[in-house]
């Protein structure tokens, strides 16, 4: 298997900008072209660990980074994103390619997939058993599942559950983890070992560094795992370590509210999420200390056999 | 060279299909997702399977499908509290293209991925129609005074209302075109003969002619080609759906053209079906050759980058200037296209998503 870290420059660049190039993430191949040379390096930093293939074959999705405009090209360097050829969003800067480029995987991904339910929440595994993350931005979801990531849970997502069919079997999806502001800093203290993609500075949430997904969870991107934990983390300065179960109702109403295409899947996204919510126990998490957070979760994903 | 095109092959011949290598069946996908079609094609690949159809491709027609029935659903509950909305409103209520197809269960209804609901009043109604919708809770988006203005004294329909807890869109019109357009049409002669759509809500729709020539009218005189394929596959399949029970159909829908104002319009629109989706004409038909027609098929075809005709962007914008010429006398055209390039030469700071 071809990786893109075994590839020399002129055989990546070549393949990214014939329309030959497949990079393939979990599940899904992606056909990406580009001759931004941001996008370029932020490819080969972030994703150097997964499969490749540069002599085309089929894709799930053509994405595309080009330059804005030629008179953009000149004056200030702008990059766009486009999901075969057409582009959602405006122009972003070209030193922010990288994240423009996650921004708009994650969106192109989050509007498409129906044949799975989708939830916003990070997903990890531990003894082959799939932990559901889900809050709201802001409360430290990223941070935790990086610092999850970086120990020993497999990291199938930062942002988006995948469920599949009537056997609610999670996929994992494993991207670089989004991390904002401080959280980069906590994090890259804590683990030497972490590696970041491209800094976006100025970004409408602040600073934005990308941190790898660990060899381990990329290598065993086909493999699948049953949900058995529902965790709603908040992160409070000061707080100490509450850990409070949730009924499988006030569990369901909140992931609702997270869910990015419940009401597509019409009955078919009830009865799933009802049957996620009975076969997952839910519990909220509160804490200041990231420490107590994980070790909180190592014993409920423990107890939960 | 552009590629040779996956869905214009598959729009014109189904069976093309088996032709496909797995790379082939990807840009099709993709052509369909950049021209609004993969719901549409995902119905029709459901309906009639291709037995050398990759596994990898299955999914994308499962979510494709879901989307377009959870959007026909979602259109249907919305009607509901339209229609609620406009009761107080005495007049009739006419439904056009998408929420038309859906309420009638017409099969152009099947995977057609759209925005907004389109209502058509006599003019007369629409200060009531307005004032209705805007108690149920739409509200005008805002709209600047020239673009308000330009609605006002020229359209043919008012500014977009967005509802304000459910941001869903609704356009209502007053009239079919542009009443400042070149191309005179008798609306209300439309409005008269409009048909009562059997169940909730007491919507009308126009009748099964004047649904055709809409569409065709609709495309022709708006220049979004962007979405031309998907409006000529709703010619293609009217005239098809109405034609299986009228084998005259198609003729009645030239006579009916000629008496309102649209002959020309429904020739150019029934030459483009032909093109595109192989629409079986009435013997004598006259085909449209030349350069606006080319320019057309240019603008209405795919819009995937690998397969777009070499000419579509310069087609899209010679077509852009036709229309306004259409739709404005020359004196309107020069103010409006001045304000136009202001306001695109104002300068704009680019937002992160």
């Amino acid at each position: 298997m071809l990786r893109l870290g075994d590839v020399s420059d002129a055989v990546f660049k070549h393949s990214l900008t014939d329309g030959m190039f497949r990079l393939q993430v979990g599940a899904f191949s992606l056909r990406i072209q580009s001759r931004v040379p941001e996008l370029q390096s932020g490819l080969r930093q972030v994703y150097g660990h997964y499969p490749i293939f540069t002599d085309g074959g089929f894709y799930d999705y053509d994405l595309e980074i080009r330059p804005a405009s030629v008179a953009r090209h000149w004056l200030r360097r702008n990059a766009v994103f486009c999901l075969s050829g057409q582009s959602p969003f405006l122009p972003m800067p070209a030193e922010n390619t990288h994240a423009l480029f996650e921004w708009g995987l994650n969106w192109t991904v989050s509007s498409s997939v129906h044949q799975y339910l989708m939830l916003h929440s990070a997903v990890l595994e531990k003894h082959g058993r799939g932990l559901l993350l889900s809050a709201y931005s802001g409360s430290g979801k990223s941070t935790l599942a990086a610092e999850l990531a970086m120990r020993d849970w497999r990291l199938f997502s930062d942002e988006l559950a995948l469920l599949d069919g009537p056997q609610l079997r999670l996929i994992p999806f494993p991207r670089p983890v989004s991390l904002k502001n401080q959280s980069i800093e906590v994090i890259t203290n804590r683990h030497q070992g972490a590696r970041f993609g491209p800094i976006a500075r100025d970004t409408q949430k602040g600073t934005i560094a990308h941190l790898c997904a660990p060899n381990d969870s990329v290598d065993r991107a086909h493999e699948t795992a049953p949900p058995s934990l529902i965790v709603f983390p908040k992160w409070t300065a000061g707080a100490s370590l509450r850990v409070s179960p949730l009924g499988a109702g006030q569990a369901a109403m909140r992931l609702i509210d997270q869910a990015f295409n419940y009401s597509v899947l019409g009955r078919l996204g009830f009865s799933m999420l009802a049957n996620l919510v009975t076969a997952a126990k839910a519990w909220e998490l509160e804490y200041s200390n990231l420490d107590d957070a994980v070790d909180a979760l190592d014993t409920l994903i423990a107890d939960d056999a | 060279m552009p590629r040779a095109s996956p869905l214009l092959n598959f729009l014109a011949s189904p069976s093309s299909l088996t032709a496909l290598d797995d790379e082939g069946w990807s840009l099709l996908l993709a052509e369909a997702r950049a021209a609004d079609l993969l719901s549409r094609i995902a119905e029709q690949i459901n309906a009639a399977p291709c037995p050398t159809m990759p596994d990898k491709v299955r999914p994308h027609i499962v979510s494709a499908r879901r989307q377009g029935q959870s959007l026909s659903l979602d259109v249907k509950r919305e009607l509901i509290l339209v229609a609620d909305a406009l009761k107080s409103v005495n007049t009739r209520k006419i439904l056009l293209k998408g929420a038309a197809y859906v309420t009638a269960d017409l099969p152009a209804a099947q995977g057609r991925i759209f925005s907004d609901i389109d209502l058509l009043v006599s003019r007369s109604h629409l200060p009531d129609a307005e004032g209705a919708l805007m108690l149920g809770g739409w509200a005008a988006a805002h709209v600047d005074a020239y673009d308000q203005r330009y609605y006002r004294e020229w359209a043919h329909e008012i500014p977009p209302m967005t509802h304000l807890q459910r941001g869903t869109t609704i356009d209502l019109h007053h009239s079919l075109v542009m009443p400042t357009c070149n191309i005179r049409v008798d609306t209300e002669r439309m409005i008269g003969d409009a048909v009562l759509i059997p169940g909730e809500g007491n919507w009308f729709r126009l009748r099964d002619e004047d649904m055709v020539l809409h569409a065709a009218s609709h495309l022709m005189l708006n220049s979004e080609f962007s979405h031309g394929l998907r409006d000529l596959g709703d010619i293609d399949i009217l005239l098809r759906h109405f034609g299986s029970t009228d084998s005259n159909f198609t003729d009645k829908v030239k006579v009916r053209a000629l008496e309102i104002g649209l002959g020309e319009i429904a020739e150019q629109a029934f030459t483009l079906c032909r093109h595109f989706y192989g629409t079986r004409l009435p013997q004598g038909s006259r085909l449209h050759r030349g350069f606006l027609i080319r320019l057309l098929a240019n603008a209405a075809s795919t819009r995937h980058p690998d397969t777009r005709p070499y000419w579509q962007l310069s087609a899209d914008l010679l077509l852009l200037l036709r229309e306004l010429s259409l739709r404005l006398p020359p004196h309107l055209l020069v103010r409006h296209l001045t304000h136009k390039l202001k306001v695109a030469f104002s300068t704009k700071e680019p937002v992160t998503p």
